[in-house]
């Protein structure tokens, strides 16, 4: 019986079939597992709504709001654990302001510093200041879906935002 | 006559000074201060408007502005607790500590059960070198339910002092 000898063009056509089998699924994975926007681009996103004088950055986990006077000097800074925060989220017309609550187990999960005065006080909600109720709206479901993004393991979906 | 005008008056007093709540809660500082100005126009006596107007003045660093709004306060209603605690905290980020202990003093004077005064007196207490004094007015103000001081404590900066 004849034996089957590839030779070495064959081996190498065989393994680069492989390689490009292995990309193609951790492409495809990568893509068809992955939430959309990403975590990144959701941040871009509220930035852009929120205007220059207030800004939303990630530090792991962490939301942090930066709010800035007329003169661009950081008057205060807000830290929230993403995975802290209940997805509750509501708009106090009042106020002007979406406010998203702490979690039950996790009160007082906002720390907030006034950096000239150097006070640090700890609250029980996340709040960002809102024009009105349309960007109300357009920020709730990108925070919503920000906090999911960054706090469940399992969340895989596609928003569309704006 | 009179008397309808000066309660029209007061009656926009609270509406610029709800206004300019309003307003700050929204990071709006500058335009909380006018607000608070307005109210302040309205009716001089409304001693809520002058003392957050001087809060939020500290918020912008301007610590003698912040001062000199307390003191108008103090100047008018010498029995205000709550101004001699804001303008002793004035008095400790303008580095005049004794200036804040007696603050601080009067106020607990005042009234005794002024957790905030305690928890404040605290840290000028700390700030002259006196960690035994700092440690026993923290306790006191944990005792009346500051959530400052309790922090303080479980951080167990007072542990060695027991």
């Amino acid at each position: 019986m004849k034996k089957f000898h590839p030779d070495s063009l064959s081996i190498r056509l065989y393994a680069t079939g492989v390689f490009g089998f292995i990309c193609l699924m951790l492409f495809w994975s990568q893509t068809a597992f992955a939430q959309h926007p990403g975590k990144n681009e959701t941040v871009k996103y509220i930035n852009d709504l929120i205007g220059p004088s207030k800004s939303l950055s990630l530090k792991t986990g962490t939301l942090v709001v930066t709010f800035r006077d007329e003169k661009n000097r950081l008057v205060r800074e807000d830290r929230v654990p993403a995975s802290d925060l209940d997805l509750n989220i509501f708009y106090e017309e009042e106020s002007g302001l979406l406010c998203i609550p702490c979690m039950k187990d996790y009160r007082e999960c906002l720390t907030r510093v006034l950096v000239f005065q150097k006070v640090k006080r700890r609250y029980e909600r996340f709040s960002m200041p809102v024009t009105d109720e349309v960007q109300y709206q357009k920020l709730k479901k990108a925070f919503d879906h920000l906090i999911r993004v960054l706090s469940e393991v399992k969340y895989r979906e596609t928003v569309v935002l704006d | 006559m009179a008397s309808s005008v000066f309660a029209q008056d007061r009656t926009k007093s609270h509406t610029a000074l709800v206004k300019g709540m309003s307003l700050f809660r929204q990071a709006k500082y500058q335009a909380a201060i006018k607000s608070f100005e307005q109210s302040i126009m309205f009716d001089s006596t409304n001693y809520d408007a002058w003392l957050k107007r001087g809060f939020v003045r500290g918020i912008l660093g301007d610590f003698e502005g912040e001062k000199n709004d307390y003191d108008f306060v103090i100047s008018h209603a010498p029995d205000h607790s709550h101004a001699y605690v804001s303008r002793g905290s004035a008095f400790s980020r303008l580095n005049n500590v004794e200036s804040a202990m007696a603050d601080f003093n009067t106020a607990i004077q005042l009234d005794p059960e002024n957790q905030e005064a305690y928890n404040n007196r605290g840290f000028a207490k700390k700030a002259l070198g006196d960690k035994l004094g700092a440690c026993a007015d923290w306790e006191e103000s944990k005792r009346l339910g500051n959530k400052e001081a309790i922090i303080i404590l479980k951080n167990n900066y007072c542990q060695h002092e027991k």
